[in-house]
C-alpha cells in the first residue's frame, strides 16, 4: 500500500512539466558553477603552491641584511583549501588570501576579492553549495506544496479517505514518493561531486576529506528532509494549495533570503567590531601605559636596562657583554604578543557574539544554519581561517624570537648595525600546517547541525501532527 | 475622469483594509525600511566618526610638533631622543587621505563597506595596499539589510505580493463579468489598484530614503545637493517598482489562475534576483577573472627585493642626480636607514611597480566594463549597479582615492625630500607650508555618469514592461 502510494505520487511528479524545467534550471546553474569552481580550484592549486615556493625561495634569497631588517621582510602565507572548497568557497570571497607575517604584530588576512571586484563578488550565490541549498529547497517547495493540499482543492482526499486508507500511512507514502523523487535527483549530482572534488586534487583528497565529505552528504540530507517534512506539514496543516504555497514560499525568502542580511545587520549593530584605528590605538595604548596594573614600555625597558647591567656587573649598556638590541627586541616582542593575544581574543569574543546572531536568525529557517554547517565541513568557514592565522602566529613569534638571538648572539653591548649572510634565513624552518581533522571541524559545527536536527524535528512533528488531523475539508 | 480613477482607487484601498493582508505587508514593508534607516545611519555615522578622528589624529599631532618646536627655538624646551620636532624623519608619517562619503552612500551601505575610506599616505607609503580590515568575513559575505537590498530584492516580493491577484481574483469570484459591463475600461480599474499599491510601497520608501539621506549627511554639508540626488534615487526605485508592477499586470491580463500567477511573477523574481546576477557573476569570472593577487603580492617582493639588493647604488645614483640632497652631515643608524636607504628604493619601487599596478588596474577595469555590459540583462542588477555608482561605492570609484593619495604623496615628497635628504632641520616654514590632506569628494556628474548604462537599462525595462502591458488585451 505505502509503495502504491509513493508510486502514484512518483508518476504525478513526472508528469509536471514545472518540475522538471525547475530542477533543470538549478542542475544547469548548479553544474555551471561548481565546474568554474573546479577550473578556479585547479588553477589556484598550481598559484598556491607556486606562491608558497617564491616567498620561500624570497626569503632564503633575500640577501645579506639586518636580521631585524629580515624580520620586517617577513613571510607570506596563504591559506591551503581541500577540495571540498570547490562546492563550498564559504567566506572566500570576504576573507583576504594572503597573511603577511613581520615583527612586533599579528597580521590579518590581506587581498580578499571583494576588493576588487566590490560588491558584484557577491551579488548572487557564490558557489554550488549556495545553490544547492537555496534552489534546492525551492525545488522541494515546488514539488511538496501541493501534496496534500490539492488533493483536498480537486475533493480526492475525501474520496481517498472514504476507501479507508490510513490517513498516516497515506500521509508517509506521500513522503516517501518526494523522496525517491529527490533522491533520484540528488545521488547523480552527489556522485558528480564527490568524482569532481577527487578530480581536482587526487593526492589531496584523503580519509579526512572523505570523512568530511560524508558528514558533509548527512547534514544536506537532514537539511533537505526538514524541508521535505516541512513542505508535506504544511500542505496538510493549509486550506488551500495556494496558501500551503504562500506560506512556504514566505518560510523561503524569509530564511534563505533575508535571513543571512539580516544576521548580518543584527551581529554589526549588536556586536560591533572596532575600527582597525581604534584597534591599533587601543594596542599602542596599552603597550604605552600598560594594562591591569602592569607597567608600560618605558618602565619594561628601564627596569630591563637596570636588570641587564646588574646581571653582568657593569655600570653601561655599551659593556654588556651581548647585544642589548637583541634582549630589548626580545623583551619588546613578548610584551606585544602578551597585549596582541589580550586584543584578539577580545575581538574573537566579538566575532563569537556575531556567529551567535547569525545563528539566531536560524529561527527564520533552517538555510543560515546549513550554510555554516556546509562552510565549517568544507574548511572554508571562520573558525578554520582562525586556526591558520593561529599557527602562523605561532611561527611568526618564533622566527622573529630567533632573530632577535641572533642580534644578542652578533653584537655586543648598544650596537645595532649588523648584517647577516644568507646562509643564516635558509636555516629558519619552512611553516608547516596541517589542516583539522573532520572530528574538530563537526565539534566546531555542531550547533549550526543542532540547529539543522531541531528543523527537521519541528517539521516531522508538524508533519505527524498534520496527518493525524487529516481531514477533507 | 480623474474622480472615477480615484474612487476606483478608494474602493481598492478600503478592500485591502478590511482584508488585513494589505496592511500586515505595508507593516512589513515599514519594519525593513527602519532596518534599512538604522544600517544606513549607523554605516556612515561610523565612517563620519572614522574620518574625523584620524583627521583629528593628524592634525594635533602635528600641532603638538609644531608648538613643540616653537618651545624649542626660544629656548624653553630641550628635544628628546627621537622625539625631537626638528628632525626630518618626522616626514616619514603618514596622512590620512580620505573618500567623503557620496551624499547617498547610506543607501549603499553593504557596498560602501567594502572598501576602506581613509588611505595613508606619506613619503615611504606604499598607496595602493588595501590597508588591513578586521571587519568579521562572515558579515561582509552576507551584507547588510541596506536600502540597496531591501529595493532590489525584497520590494519586487510586496510587487508581486500585493499585485499577483488584481484581477484573477475577480475571475476567482466569478465577478469579471459584472467587471467588464461597467462603464469603465478593465485597464483603468489596474491602474488604479497598482497606483493605490504604489503609493502604499512608494510613500514609506521615499519617507524613509530621504530620512536616512538628510540624518546621515556630513555636519556642516549642503542639503539641497542630497536632495536632488534623492530625488534622482527615488526615480530609479520608482521604475524599478513600476517594471514589477507592469509584470504583474501582464500576469493578470491572461486568463491564469492566481496560484500560477504567484508561480509565473515568483520565477522571474528569481531569475531577476538570483538567477541572472548568479549567471552574469559566473560570466564575469571566467571571461575576466579577477587579477591574481598572490601572483601581485610576488611580484611587488620581487621588485623591493631587487631593489634592497641595489639599494646602495641606487642611494648613490639618486645623490649624483641631485646632489643637493646630499646629506650635509653624518648620519646616525636609524636615520642611514630611514634616509640613505629606504625613501630612494621607495622612489625607485614606484616607479618599478607602475606597470604591475596598470595591470591590476586593468583587470578590475575589464570586470566593471563586464559587469555594466551585462547589466542590462536584469533590471535588479540595472538597479543595485545604478544606485552603487550613484552612491560611489564601485572599486572603480574607489580607485579615485588611490589616485588622490599618489597625488598627495607626490606633493608631501616634493616639500619634504630636500630637507629630509639632505638633513636639514625643519624650520617653522617647513610647518606651516606642509601640503594639507584634501578630501576626495566624487562629484555628482562623475557618480551619474557612470550610472548613466544601468539607469538606462532600468529605464528602458520600466518603459517596455509598460508599452507591453498596454498592448496585451484583457482575456
Amino acid at each position: 500500500m505505502l509503495w502504491t502510494i509513493a508510486k502514484h505520487e512518483l508518476r504525478k511528479l513526472r508528469r509536471d512539466g514545472r518540475l522538471r524545467a525547475t530542477a533543470w534550471l538549478g542542475l544547469a546553474l548548479f553544474g555551471g558553477l561548481v565546474l568554474l569552481s573546479w577550473q578556479t580550484y585547479r588553477r589556484e592549486l598550481q598559484e598556491r603552491a607556486r606562491f608558497e615556493a617564491t616567498a620561500r625561495e624570497q626569503w632564503d634569497h633575500q640577501g645579506a641584511k639586518h636580521p631585524h631588517r629580515a624580520a620586517h621582510f617577513g613571510f607570506y602565507l596563504t591559506k591551503p583549501e581541500l577540495p571540498l572548497a570547490l562546492f563550498d568557497s564559504g567566506l572566500k570571497p570576504a576573507a583576504g588570501q594572503v597573511l603577511w607575517l613581520e615583527a612586533h604584530q599579528r597580521s590579518a588576512f590581506t587581498h580578499s576579492p571583494v576588493e576588487d571586484a566590490g560588491a558584484a563578488a557577491i551579488l548572487g550565490l557564490t558557489n554550488g553549495a549556495e545553490v544547492l541549498q537555496l534552489l534546492g529547497a525551492l525545488l522541494i517547495v515546488l514539488t511538496a506544496y501541493g501534496s496534500i493540499a490539492r488533493e483536498r482543492d480537486d475533493g480526492t482526499l475525501r474520496l481517498l479517505l472514504a476507501q479507508g486508507v490510513s490517513p498516516l500511512r497515506w500521509f508517509a507514502g506521500k513522503c516517501l514518493g518526494l523522496a525517491v523523487a529527490l533522491t533520484a535527483l540528488a545521488a547523480p549530482v552527489a556522485l558528480g561531486l564527490l568524482a569532481l572534488c577527487v578530480a581536482a586534487q587526487p593526492g589531496g583528497f584523503t580519509a579526512d576529506v572523505a570523512w568530511r565529505a560524508l558528514a558533509l552528504g548527512a547534514g544536506h540530507a537532514l537539511y533537505f528532509s526538514a524541508w521535505l517534512a516541512g513542505a508535506v506539514a504544511v500542505s496538510a496543516w493549509s486550506r488551500s494549495a495556494r496558501g500551503a504555497l504562500a506560506a512556504l514560499l514566505a518560510l523561503w525568502i524569509a530564511g534563505g533570503v533575508l535571513a543571512p542580511r539580516l544576521a548580518s545587520s543584527l551581529a554589526s549593530s549588536l556586536a560591533p567590531v572596532p575600527t582597525l584605528a581604534e584597534f591599533r590605538s587601543a594596542q599602542g595604548k596599552d603597550f604605552n601605559q600598560g594594562f591591569d596594573g602592569e607597567p608600560g614600555w618605558d618602565d619594561r625597558l628601564v627596569a630591563l636596562e637596570r636588570s641587564t647591567l646588574a646581571k653582568y656587573g657593569v655600570k653601561k649598556i655599551a659593556d654588556v657583554p651581548l647585544g642589548f638590541s637583541g634582549l630589548r627586541l626580545q623583551m619588546m616582542d613578548a610584551w606585544s604578543e602578551r597585549i596582541g593575544d589580550r586584543h584578539q581574543q577580545r575581538l574573537e569574543g566579538i566575532y563569537t557574539a556575531q556567529t551567535r546572531w547569525h545563528l539566531a536568525t536560524a529561527a527564520l529557517g533552517p538555510f543560515v544554519a546549513m550554510r555554516a554547517f556546509s562552510q565549517g565541513l568544507a574548511g572554508m568557514d571562520w573558525p578554520h581561517y582562525r586556526h591558520f592565522a593561529e599557527a602562523a602566529e605561532q611561527y611568526r613569534r618564533a622566527v622573529v624570537a630567533s632573530m632577535n638571538q641572533l642580534l644578542e648572539r652578533k653584537l655586543v653591548g648598544d650596537k645595532w648595525e649588523v648584517s647577516v649572510s644568507h646562509e643564516v634565513w635558509s636555516r629558519v624552518p619552512p611553516f608547516a600546517y596541517a589542516m583539522p581533522h573532520a572530528a574538530w571541524a563537526l565539534r566546531e559545527a555542531a550547533l549550526p547541525l543542532a540547529l539543522v536536527a531541531a528543523w527537521l524535528v519541528l517539521a516531522l512533528t508538524l508533519a505527524w501532527a498534520g496527518a493525524r488531523r487529516l481531514s477533507p475539508l | 475622469m480623474t474622480a472615477n480613477f480615484f474612487r476606483l482607487a478608494h474602493w481598492e484601498w478600503r478592500r485591502l483594509l478590511a482584508e488585513r493582508t494589505g496592511l500586515v505587508l505595508t507593516a512589513v514593508w515599514c519594519v525593513l525600511l527602519a532596518f534599512a534607516v538604522h544600517q544606513g545611519l549607523m554605516q556612515t555615522r561610523a565612517r563620519h566618526a572614522e574620518i574625523a578622528a584620524a583627521r583629528t589624529a593628524n592634525v594635533s599631532s602635528w600641532a603638538a610638533k609644531r608648538a613643540h618646536l616653537i618651545e624649542i627655538e626660544a629656548g624653553r624646551a630641550q628635544p628628546k631622543a627621537y622625539r625631537d620636532p626638528r628632525s626630518p624623519t618626522n616626514s616619514i608619517s603618514d596622512n590620512p587621505i580620505v573618500l567623503e562619503p557620496a551624499p547617498l552612500s547610506a543607501l549603499a551601505a553593504g557596498p560602501g563597506d567594502l572598501a576602506p575610506a581613509i588611505r595613508p599616505a606619506g613619503m615611504n607609503t606604499k598607496v595602493f595596499l588595501t590597508p588591513q580590515s578586521i571587519d568579521n568575513p562572515a558579515n561582509r559575505l552576507a551584507g547588510p539589510l541596506d536600502f540597496n537590498f531591501v529595493v532590489a530584492a525584497l520590494l519586487p516580493l510586496f510587487v508581486l505580493a500585493f499585485g499577483f491577484d488584481v484581477l484573477a481574483r475577480e475571475r476567482e469570484a466569478r465577478t469579471m463579468a459584472l467587471l467588464a459591463c461597467q462603464p469603465v475600461a478593465l485597464g483603468r480599474i489596474v491602474a488604479a489598484r497598482f497606483a493605490v499599491h504604489f503609493v502604499l510601497l512608494g510613500l514609506p520608501l521615499a519617507v524613509s530614503a530621504a530620512l536616512t539621506v538628510a540624518l546621515s549627511q556630513a555636519p556642516a554639508a549642503p542639503l539641497a545637493p542630497a536632495l536632488g540626488e534623492l530625488a534622482l534615487w527615488l526615480a530609479l526605485a520608482a521604475a524599478y517598482l513600476v517594471f514589477w508592477q507592469a509584470l504583474a499586470a501582464w500576469a493578470n491580463c491572461h486568463a491564469w489562475p492566481a496560484a500560477t500567477n504567484a508561480l509565473v511573477l515568483s520565477g522571474a523574481w528569481l531569475t531577476a534576483v538570483l538567477l541572472i546576477p548568479t549567471l552574469v557573476q559566473t560570466i564575469v569570472q571566467a571571461v575576466a577573472p579577477p587579477p591574481d593577487r598572490r601572483a601581485f603580492v610576488l611580484e611587488t617582493r620581487a621588485i623591493e627585493t631587487d631593489l634592497f639588493t641595489r639599494a646602495d647604488a641606487i642611494r648613490d645614483a639618486y645623490y649624483a642626480e641631485n646632489p643637493a640632497r646630499r646629506p650635509a652631515v653624518a648620519l646616525n643608524e636609524y636615520d642611514t636607514y630611514f634616509v640613505g636607504n629606504l625613501y630612494p628604493r621607495s622612489l625607485a619601487a614606484d616607479a618599478a611597480l607602475a606597470p604591475t599596478l596598470d595591470r591590476l588596474a586593468a583587470a578590475r577595469a575589464a570586470q566593471a566594463a563586464w559587469w555594466r555590459g551585462l547589466a542590462w540583462l536584469s533590471p535588479t542588477l540595472a538597479f543595485r549597479l545604478a544606485t552603487e555608482q550613484l552612491a560611489g561605492a564601485t572599486p572603480a570609484q574607489q580607485g579615485r582615492l588611490i589616485e588622490h593619495a599618489r597625488a598627495f604623496q607626490q606633493k608631501w615628497r616634493a616639500h619634504f625630500d630636500l630637507p629630509l635628504f639632505s638633513m636639514r632641520p625643519l624650520t617653522l616654514a617647513d610647518y606651516d607650508g606642509k601640503p594639507e590632506p584634501t578630501p576626495v569628494r566624487l562629484t555628482f556628474s562623475e557618480r551619474s555618469t557612470a550610472a548613466l548604462p544601468a539607469t538606462l537599462g532600468l529605464l528602458a525595462a520600466a518603459i517596455f514592461a509598460a508599452i507591453a502591458v498596454r498592448r496585451t488585451s484583457v482575456r
